[in-house]
């Protein structure tokens, strides 16, 4: 036989069985069982399924005799379960979290800094704010070292080059 | 909606649980009375077949004493029988787990055995029973017990989910899933 579509009553069955629903939901079950095939075989066989399940007897008494005291939870162990105390420490967590977060962010970008510095730029190689405020002796020793720089890069340039130009012209 | 196991106008669980604290032996008495049976059923259903009826005791015992030991943990978010069905399944798996790690032959003492035996002569009594006992012992461990919890137990899928640390939606196809296998079953 097929089954009900009406999902939603078939999920009411077993409630139908232990009575834990609401009184108007119970009712409408009824009534839906007693008009509906299919239900009504549904809930035999829950039944028939709970009837033959086992059902061993315990010794309650036994059981009872050896459960522990009840003991009242010390005064530190009622504190930590305040659920105040929960908030108060999860928010000093998150908030140390970030304040960490925070400083190592600081640090990375110090070191950042520091790692970038050291690349001089072209206006560093300034002597002065004008070179009218440099005397004839001093704009002599300027001309000198860079007429020496140049003659430098030169050189360089020809170590490296040459040897190139030299073996592509053998 | 009453608790489980809860009649007319018996005290609540929560109302039996503050009276023990206060030093009522009574309320301890009567919530052992109220859950215990179920608790032994809920054992039956899902691992009798490795259980003798000392060991569901056992396992009873165990679970009402680990509860009571630790009830300021009860929160009262569930109901305290699927607040029990939750401890007594923590407990059944790690006896399982022990069970895996000691040699077979240890496994089952004469003893207990027999036990098993008389237990069994009595649950398989009819043929009827012993049908539906078995289609459902063809259902996976996860469907047999949300349906024994749905169909022995009233349990809502709210209760079952938290009992057996799933979903309301999973536990709901779980438990139709179940009722489908066990309807092939008991037609074939």
């Amino acid at each position: 036989m097929r089954d009900c579509p009406n999902a939603a009553m078939r999920d009411r069955l077993p409630d139908l069985l232990h009575g834990r629903a609401t009184d108007p939901a119970l009712a409408e079950a009824r009534t839906h069982v007693a008009r509906c095939e299919a239900c009504a075989r549904e809930l035999a066989l829950l039944r028939d399924v709970r009837a033959a399940s086992p059902s061993p007897g315990v010794n309650a008494a036994r059981i009872v005799a050896a459960l522990p005291a009840y003991r009242r939870p010390s005064r530190w162990t009622r504190i930590s379960r305040s659920p105040q105390l929960r908030v108060a420490a999860a928010v000093l967590v998150v908030a140390g979290g970030i304040a960490i977060g925070y400083d190592r962010d600081d640090r990375i970008a110090g070191d950042t800094v520091v790692a970038l510095a050291p690349t001089p730029r072209p206006e560093e190689l300034a002597i002065g704010e004008n070179l009218s405020d440099l005397s004839d002796s001093d704009l002599r020793g300027l001309a000198r070292e860079i007429a020496e720089i140049e003659a430098v890069t030169s050189a360089e340039t020809d170590v490296v080059d040459v040897p190139s130009v030299g073996q592509g012209g053998a | 909606m009453s608790d489980p196991g809860q009649h007319g106008d018996e005290p609540s669980d929560p109302e039996l649980i503050s009276r023990w604290k206060a030093g009522d032996q009574r309320a301890a008495a009567a919530l052992v009375g109220r859950h215990a049976d179920a608790l032994a059923r809920f054992a039956a259903s899902n691992w009798g077949a490795g259980l003798s009826h000392a060991d569901i005791e056992e396992l009873v015992q165990d679970t009402f004493v680990r509860a009571f030991g630790s009830l300021d943990g009860f929160r009262g978010e569930s109901s305290f029988r699927t607040w029990l069905i939750s401890i007594e399944r923590r407990l059944m798996l790690d006896r399982r787990r022990a069970e895996r790690r000691r040699p077979r032959e240890s496994e089952i003492t004469d003893d207990a055995a027999a036990t098993e035996f008389d237990a069994l002569d009595d649950l398989l009594a009819r043929e009827a029973a012993a049908r539906v006992r078995d289609a459902m012992s063809q259902l996976t461990p996860t469907q047999r017990e949300v349906f024994v919890l749905r169909v022995n137990e009233g349990l809502s899928y709210r209760e079952i989910a938290q009992a057996v640390d799933t979903t309301e939606g999973a536990a709901r196809v779980h438990y139709h899933n179940a009722m489908r296998a066990i309807k092939e079953l008991l037609d074939a």
